[in-house]
């Protein structure tokens, strides 16, 4: 084995669990693909890899997975907001909880949620989600501090009579700022 | 940790320490598949694994079909149609950089009424090899409208409607060659990819806009001068409307292919894209000889806009 296959096969194994429920969390059966992507070009870019760490590999996993959803739309153009991970396992209380977060969160725009799901689900620290985003940690914070708002108020939309609510806006719903 | 936060912590549907996502043995097949490839060549794109064959069910605008084998020879072997390859004026690759700055300068010059910016419509073809869609043939035609805050609306050849968002959220293209490069890296890992990922960036763009006469500049003089990219000169596309070709050979689908831009002589504005697949010399499929693997046909807008479904 090489240095290089060494060093990748460390960095592999310390971070793939992380990688691939980053990617069923957004790409759902595409999950694998956007996995198998995401490690060939870490492989490719070993040295950057290297540098940037798990972070990187969420920076390179949002821009991958980003083309294979375009390569799938070009086909039945059936964009998945956000992968909905099959609920049936979970208690009935939590399952619930979940219905209604995913929808809440699939009322935000793709950047707020991206923040708030590297923060949320995969426990970032604001300076290495701001590392993913390619933004400052300054930037982010502000960014946070809004889609925070935005999700609470679509949490309390999706909460109340989800069903009859579809067509309102979260401008609608409340002011924002 | 404010409440907000805490409900998302308490409903991550997965968690990186949950069984599913422990490493196994699909994990360590991959780890070796990586690490057997040459750290120098491009990742290949999950399109070109699983491979299926399947026979072209039609082709649209009546282009010619060539039926011979797809992939080798011999018995048992399946056999696909595909388009004709395109003539170009020119078998030699020819200068791009010049070429673009040439006809984007002419566009550039040009004034046009307000456009509509909330309507496209493509048509084309392509070799579905996508896992799991059943590997066939697929005539596609889509219109597109394109709502101000980026919600897209695509009606299909069968009728049926669809919606996503568009990539860019139905913002506009800016003309300086840095800020549009980066723009068009929304959605498109062109830093990781390379020109193959800006080629299809600036036709996706197409699909969700109709650029301006100094965006089509913009995005003709960007290509045109991008690494790799040649000019086989000009050529007829597939609905018989005379264009300049820009090409970019790449390997960035999983194979050698060659990915190409036609652009409308007078406007700009592009007409097609063309990808032709090469034969392989790595465990990729095989492909004996250039072949059509997929066309999309771009439609200028025009004056009367359908009715939104």
């Amino acid at each position: 084995m090489t240095d290089d296959e060494a060093t990748f096969s460390a960095l592999y194994r310390q971070h793939y669990s992380y990688v691939r429920a980053y990617a069923r969390r957004r790409f759902s059966v595409a999950a694998d693909d956007v996995v198998a992507d995401v490690f060939t070009v870490a492989w490719r870019k070993l040295e950057d890899y290297e540098a940037g760490g798990l972070p990187w590999l969420y920076a390179v996993a949002a821009r991958v997975g980003a083309a294979n959803r375009r390569s799938d739309a070009r086909a039945k153009f059936g964009m998945l907001h956000l992968a909905l991970v099959d609920l049936s396992t979970a208690a009935d209380d939590v399952a619930v909880e979940r219905e209604v977060m995913q929808r809440a969160l699939s009322r935000l725009s793709s950047d707020d949620r991206e923040a708030l799901m590297l923060i949320g689900w995969e426990s970032l620290t604001n300076e290495e989600a701001a590392q993913v985003l390619g933004c400052s940690t300054s930037t982010l914070a502000v960014r946070l501090h809004r889609a925070r708002k935005r999700l609470e108020l679509a949490i309390g939309i999706e909460t109340h009579n989800p069903q009859h609510n579809e067509d309102i806006t979260l401008e609608q719903a409340g002011t924002l700022t | 940790m404010t409440d907000v936060m805490e409900k998302m912590r308490r409903t991550n549907p997965t968690l990186a320490t949950d069984p599913d996502n422990q490493p196994g043995s699909h994990a360590q097949a991959l780890l070796e598949s990586i690490t057997s490839q040459n750290r120098l060549t491009r990742p290949r794109r999950r399109r070109w694994v699983n491979v299926g064959i399947a026979v072209a069910a039609s082709v649209l605008l009546g282009c010619a079909l060539v039926a011979q084998p797809l992939f080798g020879g011999g018995s048992g072997v399946a056999v696909a149609s595909t388009p004709a390859l395109l003539v170009y004026s020119s078998e030699q690759p020819l200068a791009a950089q010049l070429r673009a700055q040439k006809l984007a300068a002419a566009v550039g010059r040009l004034t046009e009424p307000e456009r509509a910016n909330t309507y496209t419509r493509t048509a084309g073809w392509y070799y579905n090899m996508t896992e799991g869609e059943g590997n066939t043939l697929d005539p596609q035609s889509i219109e597109r409208w394109i709502t101000p805050d980026g919600e897209v609306i695509a009606r299909h050849q069968d009728g049926s409607v669809t919606d996503g968002s568009s990539m860019w959220n139905g913002k506009e293209a800016p003309t300086d060659p840095g800020a549009l490069l980066k723009f068009l890296s929304i959605g498109h890992p062109i830093e990781e990819m390379g020109t193959g990922e800006l080629e299809v960036a600036i036709a996706d763009y197409y699909r969700e806009s109709n650029p301006t006469p100094t965006q089509r500049a913009a995005l003709i003089r960007l290509f045109g001068s991008a690494p790799g990219v040649v000019s086989y000169g000009n050529v007829v596309d597939r609905a018989g409307r005379e264009g300049v070709a820009f090409s970019i050979d790449t390997p960035m689908s999983g194979a050698p292919e060659r990915r190409t831009l036609i652009f409308d002589s007078a406007t700009g504005y592009l007409l097609s894209e063309e990808e032709v697949a090469f034969a392989l010399t790595n465990d990729g499929p095989r492909l004996p000889e250039p072949r059509v693997t997929a066309y999309t046909l771009f439609y200028p807008p025009t004056a009367d806009l359908p009715t939104r479904p």
